[in-house]
C-alpha cells in the first residue's frame, strides 16, 4: 500500500514538474531584456562564485527563471515573488561545467491571462580564471567624525558566509581601519586602530603584534598602507588629516594639512624614511610597483592657503627604493595634475606590472564623496592612460587587483548614489576589463535595506588566519614602539617637522567623541 | 478568615499594581525612554541577526520589542508594571514553594514592583536589564518545577538551564539564576552527589561568561558579566546603581530566607521533603474547592500548617511600610527636573514649540540644551526676536547653535534645526552623523525620506521608507509618504517640501560656522524669515550692534513696526551707545520703550558701573530686557563657560 502511495506521489511529482516545464516552453517571447536587480546580465563571471541571486522587476502574478550551461541540466526556479534564490550545490556545478563557456539565464513572467511571457536570454560568460575566494571590507555607516558599530568583516565568496576579522564592539568601540594585505595573502595583514587601544595590529609569519607607527621624526602613525610584495616592508603615509563639510554634490572633504611617507621594516620593527619623500609638498597613498623595487605615490604642493589644501590636485609620482639596501632613487613625474587638470588618487599597479589602476577626479584624494570620480588604466609600456569603461555617473572609487591580475573589485556608488557597494569586473589579457556586478548577497533584496557601506574592498586568496578573538585580545594591550633608522637625516626631519607645526605631544588626528 | 486574607492581599496586589502604573504613565512618562533611547524594532532578519551574536542578545530583541511600546503612555506603562508583576508572581510562587506559605506575599510583590518601577526613573535605563532579569525569574521557576516533575534530574538540569539563560540573557541574569537554584538545591538535596554538584554549578556559572567572552563570542568582558553594555555612546550612558543591583538581588534573597526558615523547623528533616504529596484527610468544604486542588497540586516542598492568626492588621502594616518606603525612594531620587528637561526636548523633537516655551518657563535652572530647544520653538513660531530675553540667554549666541563640537548628544538637534531652516544638506550631514549611534532610530529614517524627497534623490528615499516599513509603529507614516515615491511630482506640491527646497543654498561651498550658514541662507531665500531673525539675535547677543543695525538696514523687508522686543531693545542701546539719534527717515525704535530705557538709566546711576550690586534692582522691572542682558546675563560681562550636558 505504501509502495502505491510512493508510486503516485513520484507520478504527481514528475507531471507537475514536466508541466511547469511545458508551461514554460510555450511562453511567448518578449523582445527586450528582463529587468533584474541586481543587474547580472552580460558579465563576466568567475568560475567560483556564491550564486548571483537576483530578483525579476517585472509585472507579473508568478516569475520563473532557468539557468543552462550549454542547455543542459537546467536550474529551474519558480515562485509568486520573482525572487530568485539559487541552489549553491547546483550553482557551483553548473559553474564548473561551464568554465570558459557561456551560460544562459531565461527570465519568464506571468501575465494576467495566465500566459508565460519569455524575455531575451541573458547570456554570461564563466571565465576560466577564478577570483580570489574572500573579499576583505570594513561596514561602516554613513558618518563623518562620529561612528559607534563599525567592523572589519570577511566575505567568502564562493558562498555567502561573513565572519568578522575584528568587531569594535570587543575593543570598546574604538575606530579600526586601514585593513591590508601582502598580494592578496591573509598570511601577512596590517589594521589600524584608532583613538582608543591606538596602533597598528601586523601579523606576519604566523605572529600577531601591535606597533606604535608615531615617532619623534615622523609627522603622526601610519595612515594609508601598502605591503611590499615580499611580506617584510610595509609602506605607509603619515597624515594630519582634517575635513570639511560642503552642501551640495560633494558632502565631505579630507584633506591633509601636511602628508609624507615611511616604510617600516616589520623584521627589524624601524621606520625609515627620506627627505625625498619627506618633502614639503604632500605625499601620500604609496604602493609597491610589481617587483617591489619601487614605490608609486601621489603628491600635491604644500598647503598655503585654504584653497590650496582642500582643491589639490594630487600627480602620479615613482620613486626607485631599494628595500634591502634602503636606498632611495629619484623621484619623477608619471601624471602631472598640471598636465591633466585634475587630481590621481589610489594608484594600484597589477600583479603583473604592465598597468597601474588609479582613480581621478577633479581635486583631492579621499574620493568616495566625489561623484565625479572615476577609474582609470595606465599602461606602465607605453605611459598611456584611459578611462575604464566600468565607470558610472556616480563615484567610482577604492580599488583592488586579485592575485593573478584576471579580476578587481572597485566601490561604488551607482546603486543609489549614497551607499558604497563591491563590484567586481574581470581584466582580461588585452587589459579590457568586463561589465562589473555587484557582490552577490543570499537575499537579493539585501541592498535594498542595508543601510551601511562597504570600505577598502581588499581582494585576498583565503580566510584571515589569526582569529577575531585573538586579534582582539591584541588590540587591548599597549602598542610596541618602533625604532627610527639612524642613517635618515633627523636633523632634516625635526626641522621639517617643525616646519609643519608638529609637536612631539600632538594629539592623534581623530580623537572625537563616539 | 484566611479566605479573606488571601483575597485582600491579592486586591492589594492589584490596588499597588494600578498605583504602579499610575506612576509611571503620569510621573515617569514612558515615552520619554522611548524618545531618548530611540527604541526601534524592525520585523525583518536583518535587525534580528544583530542579536543573535552576542549572549543577552535574545532578550535585548525581546526587549526592544516590548520597549516600542513605551511611544504610547499608557501601554507603555502597563507592560512595565506587566513584567515587574510577573516576576512578582513568580517568586511569591516559589517562596510558597519552598515555605508553604503565602503570608509573606505582599511583601514579595510590592519590593519586586517598586524597585522595577525605580529603576524607570533614570530615562537611561535600559529596558533590556528587567527582560533579562524576567527570563532569569523564569528560568528559575522552571528549574524548580522540573525538579518536581521530574527529581532524578536534579541540579544536573541546573547546568543545561544555566547555559541557556547566558546565551539568551546574559551573564548577570545567570548569576541571579545560579545564585537562586543553589539556594533551592540546599533545601532539597539529600545526597551527597547533590552537594558535590553545588560548588561545581558556582564555578561552572562563574567560568561560563569568561570562556564564552574567549572562545566564542566577539564581545569585550565585561559585556558578558554585566547587567547592562559596558559601553555605549555618552548620551545613553547608563551606570547600573544600588536601585538596579537590589532588583537583581531580590529573588535570590527571598529564596535564602525561604530556605533559612525551612531550616528553623527541626521536626521537618530535608530527607523528608519528598515530591508526593501528603493527602489531605479532612473532608473538603465546596466553598474551599479551589483551596483544596491547590493543596492537592504536588509542591516541591512541604507545605506547612496555615496561620490562623488574622493577619489584616499585619497586612495593614506591612501596606503602610511598603507605601512609605515607596514615597521615600521616589521622592528622594526622581528628579523632576531632568524630566522636564527631556520633555523639553521630546517636545521640541515633535514641534510641540508651546508646550516647549511652557515647560522651560517652568524651570528655574538654566540649562544650555533647554535654552537651545526655547529658542528653536521661538523661532519655528516667529516670535525668536519678541520673546528671546524670556529665558535667560546665558550662553549668548551659543544658546542658539550647537553645532560646534560634536559629540554624541548634538547630532539629533543640529538635525532637527537645519532642517527648520532650510538648510537640508547641513540637515543630512547632521542626521547620518546621529544615524552612527541610532542606526534604525525611526525619527531619524523620517528625517532621511524627508530629506531626500526634497533633495530629488528619490531612490534612496524609498530605500529609508522601506526600511522604517519594517517598524509596525509607522505604517500609516510610510503609507502617506509612499506617494511621493510613485508620483514624484507630488513633492513639488507639497508645501513643507517645496518650501524648503526654496530654502536651499545654492552651490557648492564649505560653511564653518552658523553664521556663514546664516548668511548662506538668506541668501538662497530672502524670505526665510527665520534665518534672518536667528542671525539678528545671534548679533545682538553678542553684543555686536554695528552689525545688528546694518543687517537691519540691509534688509528692510523684514522691518516691521513696532520692532520685535529685543530689536527695538538693542537700536535704543545702539543709539545711546553710538551717541546719534536716528534721523527721520532712519529705522526708528518705540518711544514707549525710549522711556523705559530711560528708567533703566535712571535705576542703575546710583550704583555708578557696579552692575553685580544693581542687578538686583534692575532685575524685577528690566530683567527681560536687552539691556539687562547685555550688563548682566551676557557670557562675556559674567565670563562662564556654559557645559553641554552629556
Amino acid at each position: 500500500m505504501i509502495g502505491k502511495i510512493h508510486i503516485y506521489f513520484v507520478a504527481i511529482l514528475t507531471v507537475l514538474i514536466s508541466s511547469c516545464s511545458a508551461d514554460l516552453n510555450t511562453s511567448t517571447p518578449v523582445d527586450r531584456w528582463p529587468a533584474i536587480f541586481p543587474d547580472y546580465s552580460g558579465i563576466v563571471i568567475p568560475p567560483n562564485i556564491a550564486p548571483l541571486n537576483f530578483v525579476i522587476k517585472e509585472k507579473g502574478k508568478d516569475f520563473a527563471a532557468r539557468i543552462t550551461a550549454n542547455g543542459e541540466n537546467p536550474i529551474t526556479i519558480k515562485n509568486k515573488r520573482g525572487v530568485i534564490d539559487i541552489d549553491i550545490s547546483k550553482w557551483h556545478d553548473l559553474l564548473k561545467k561551464a568554465k570558459g563557456k557561456d551560460i544562459n539565464i531565461e527570465v519568464y513572467a506571468k501575465d494576467d491571462n495566465g500566459k508565460w511571457q519569455k524575455f531575451k536570454t541573458i547570456v554570461n560568460q564563466v571565465a576560466n580564471d577564478e577570483i580570489d575566494n574572500h573579499l576583505a571590507y570594513r561596514l561602516i555607516n554613513t558618518g563623518y567624525v562620529m561612528w559607534s558599530a563599525l567592523g572589519i568583516y570577511q566575505r567568502n565568496l564562493e558562498n555567502f558566509d561573513e565572519s568578522a576579522i575584528i568587531d569594535n564592539k570587543s575593543i570598546d568601540n574604538t575606530c579600526v581601519n586601514c585593513h591590508s594585505f601582502s598580494n592578496n595573502n591573509p598570511k601577512s595583514m596590517n589594521i589600524h586602530v584608532r583613538s582608543t587601544h591606538g596602533g597598528t595590529v601586523i601579523y606576519t609569519d604566523g605572529k600577531l603584534k601591535k606597533v606604535n607607527l608615531k615617532t619623534k621624526y615622523t609627522l603622526a602613525q601610519g595612515a594609508y598602507v601598502n605591503w611590499h610584495p615580499g611580506g617584510k616592508h610595509i609602506a605607509y603615509s603619515v597624515n594630519t588629516i582634517s575635513q570639511r563639510f560642503f552642501s551640495k554634490n560633494i558632502r565631505q572633504e579630507v584633506s591633509d594639512a601636511a602628508s609624507d611617507l615611511i616604510v617600516y621594516d616589520v623584521e627589524k620593527n624601524r621606520v625609515t624614511t627620506s627627505p625625498k619623500v619627506s618633502t614639503n609638498s604632500r605625499e601620500n597613498l604609496p604602493v609597491w610597483s610589481a617587483d617591489g623595487k619601487s614605490l608609486y605615490y601621489i603628491s600635491a604642493p604644500e598647503v598655503t592657503d585654504y584653497e590650496s589644501q582642500y582643491n589639490a590636485k594630487f600627480s602620479l609620482m615613482h620613486i626607485p627604493y631599494d628595500v634591502e639596501k634602503n636606498v632611495w632613487g629619484q623621484a619623477d613625474t608619471v601624471i602631472s595634475a598640471k598636465k591633466t587638470g585634475k587630481s590621481v588618487t589610489f594608484p594600484k599597479p597589477s600583479p603583473d606590472g604592465k598597468y597601474l589602476m588609479f582613480t581621478m577626479s577633479d581635486h583631492g584624494y579621499f574620493t568616495i564623496h566625489h561623484p565625479d570620480a572615476d577609474l582609470y588604466l595606465l599602461d606602465l609600456q607605453t605611459g598611456q592612460f584611459e578611462r575604464m569603461e566600468v565607470n558610472s555617473e556616480l563615484t567610482d572609487s577604492y580599488h583592488c587587483w586579485s592575485n593573478s591580475g584576471r579580476w578587481f573589485v572597485f566601490s561604488s556608488k551607482r546603486l543609489d548614489g549614497l551607499y558604497t557597494r563591491p563590484f567586481f569586473s574581470y581584466f582580461d589579457k588585452n587589459g579590457k576589463a568586463s561589465k562589473p556586478f555587484v557582490l552577490p548577497q543570499k537575499d537579493p533584496e539585501f541592498y535594498d535595506s542595508f543601510l551601511k557601506n562597504y570600505n577598502i574592498p581588499e581582494l585576498i586568496t583565503g580566510a584571515v588566519e589569526p582569529s577575531a578573538f585573538d586579534i582582539r585580545d591584541l588590540i587591548m594591550t599597549e602598542a610596541q614602539p618602533v625604532d627610527f633608522d639612524p642613517s635618515v637625516d633627523k636633523a632634516y626631519m625635526e626641522e621639517h617637522l617643525r616646519k609643519k607645526n608638529v609637536v612631539q605631544n600632538q594629539k592623534p588626528a581623530m580623537t572625537e567623541e563616539h | 478568615m484566611q479566605l479573606i486574607s488571601r483575597n485582600l492581599t491579592n486586591l492589594l496586589l492589584l490596588l499597588i499594581s494600578l498605583v504602579a502604573w499610575w506612576f509611571t504613565a503620569f510621573v515617569i512618562h514612558p515615552e520619554l525612554h522611548y524618545y531618548l533611547q530611540q527604541t526601534a524594532f524592525l520585523t525583518d532578519q536583518l535587525f534580528f541577526k544583530g542579536f543573535v551574536g552576542y549572549p543577552g542578545g535574545i532578550a535585548d530583541y525581546i526587549s526592544e520589542f516590548v520597549a516600542q511600546f513605551f511611544h504610547f503612555n499608557a501601554l507603555g506603562s502597563l507592560l512595565i508594571v506587566l513584567v515587574a508583576a510577573i516576576q512578582g508572581i513568580i517568586a511569591i510562587n516559589l517562596v510558597k514553594r519552598i515555605t508553604g506559605k503565602s503570608g509573606f506575599n505582599f511583601i514579595i510583590f510590592a519590593l519586586i514592583l517598586l524597585f522595577s518601577v525605580w529603576v524607570q526613573c533614570d530615562y537611561h535605563f535600559r529596558f533590556y536589564a528587567a527582560i533579562r532579569l524576567l527570563l532569569s525569574s523564569g528560568f528559575v521557576w522552571f528549574f524548580a518545577v522540573l525538579i518536581q516533575k521530574l527529581p532524578r534530574l536534579k541540579i544536573y538540569a541546573g547546568f543545561l538551564l544555566a547555559a541557556f539563560l547566558f546565551y539568551l540573557a546574559g551573564g548577570a541574569a545567570l548569576l541571579v539564576f545560579t545564585a537562586a537554584i543553589i539556594l533551592i538545591q540546599i533545601r532539597v538535596a539529600d545526597k551527597k552527589s547533590d552537594w558535590i554538584a553545588l560548588p561545581v554549578l558556582a564555578l561552572f556559572s562563574g567560568a561560563l561568561p569568561y570562556l564564552a567572552y574567549k572562545y566564542l563570542f566577539l564581545v569585550d568582558l565585561p559585556l558578558v558579566y554585566s547587567i547592562t553594555h559596558s559601553k555605549s555612546p555618552v548620551i545613553l550612558y547608563y551606570a547600573a546603581d544600588y536601585k538596579l543591583y537590589t532588583l537583581y538581588s531580590l529573588l535570590p534573597v527571598y529564596i535564602l530566607f525561604s530556605v533559612l526558615y525551612q531550616f528553623k523547623k527541626p521536626d521537618v528533616k530535608a530527607s523528608s521533603l519528598i515530591v508526593e504529596t501528603k493527602k489531605e484527610n479532612k473532608p473538603i468544604p465546596k466553598t474551599d474547592k479551589k483551596n483544596s486542588e491547590k493543596t492537592d497540586k504536588k509542591p516541591v516542598f512541604t507545605a506547612e500548617k496555615k496561620s490562623r492568626n488574622p493577619q489584616i492588621v499585619w497586612l495593614s502594616v506591612k501596606v503602610v511600610a511598603i507605601l512609605v518606603l515607596a514615597v521615600i525612594c521616589l521622592k528622594s531620587t526622581f528628579d523632576k527636573k531632568d524630566r522636564d528637561k527631556i520633555f523639553v526636548s521630546f517636545y521640541g523633537a515633535n514641534g510641540d514649540w508651546a508646550k516647549v516655551i511652557n515647560t522651560v518657563e517652568g524651570l528655574k535652572e538654566y540649562d544650555i540644551f533647554t535654552n537651545f530647544e526655547y529658542n528653536k520653538a521661538l523661532a519655528n513660531t516667529g516670535k525668536l526676536a519678541e520673546n528671546i530675553l524670556n529665558y535667560p540667554q546665558l550662553a549668548g549666541s551659543q544658546g542658539l547653535f550647537l553645532d560646534g563640537a560634536v559629540t554624541s548628544d548634538v547630532p539629533f538637534v543640529c538635525s532637527d534645526q537645519f532642517y527648520d531652516l532650510g538648510f537640508i544638506y547641513e540637515s543630512q550631514h547632521w542626521t547620518f552623523e546621529a544615524q552612527t549611534i541610532f542606526p534604525n532610530s525611526p525619527r531619524l529614517m523620517k528625517r532621511l525620506v524627508q530629506i531626500h524627497l526634497i533633495n530629488r534623490q528619490y531612490k534612496i528615499a524609498e530605500k529609508f521608507l522601506n526600511r522604517l516599513g519594517e517598524n509596525m509603529l509607522y505604517q500609516d507614516w510610510v503609507s502617506k509618504h509612499r506617494k511621493f515615491i510613485q508620483d514624484t511630482s507630488l513633492v513639488a506640491k507639497d508645501p513643507e517640501f517645496s518650501w524648503k527646497r526654496k530654502c536651499e543654498p545654492i552651490g557648492s561651498f564649505t560653511t564653518s560656522t552658523y553664521i556663514q550658514k546664516l548668511y548662506k541662507l538668506i541668501q538662497a531665500n530672502p524670505a526665510n524669515k527665520m534665518a534672518f531673525e536667528y542671525l539678528l539675535c545671534s548679533n545682538i547677543l553678542d553684543g555686536d550692534l554695528g552689525t545688528f543695525e546694518s543687517s537691519l538696514r540691509e534688509n528692510p523687508q523684514y522691518i516691521k513696526y513696532p520692532l520685535p522686543r529685543s530689536w527695538d531693545e538693542a537700536l535704543i542701546l545702539y543709539s545711546y551707545v553710538a551717541r546719534k539719534a536716528p534721523a527721520a527717515d532712519d529705522i526708528r525704535f518705540t518711544k514707549e520703550r525710549q522711556a523705559q530705557f530711560i528708567s533703566f538709566i535712571k535705576t542703575i546711576k546710583p550704583f555708578g558701573n557696579d552692575w553685580q550690586s544693581a542687578r538686583q534692582s534692575l532685575r524685577k522691572e528690566f530683567g527681560t530686557s536687552y539691556w539687562y542682558y547685555s550688563k548682566c546675563l551676557s557670557p562675556k560681562v559674567t565670563k562662564v563657560q556654559i557645559k553641554q550636558q552629556k
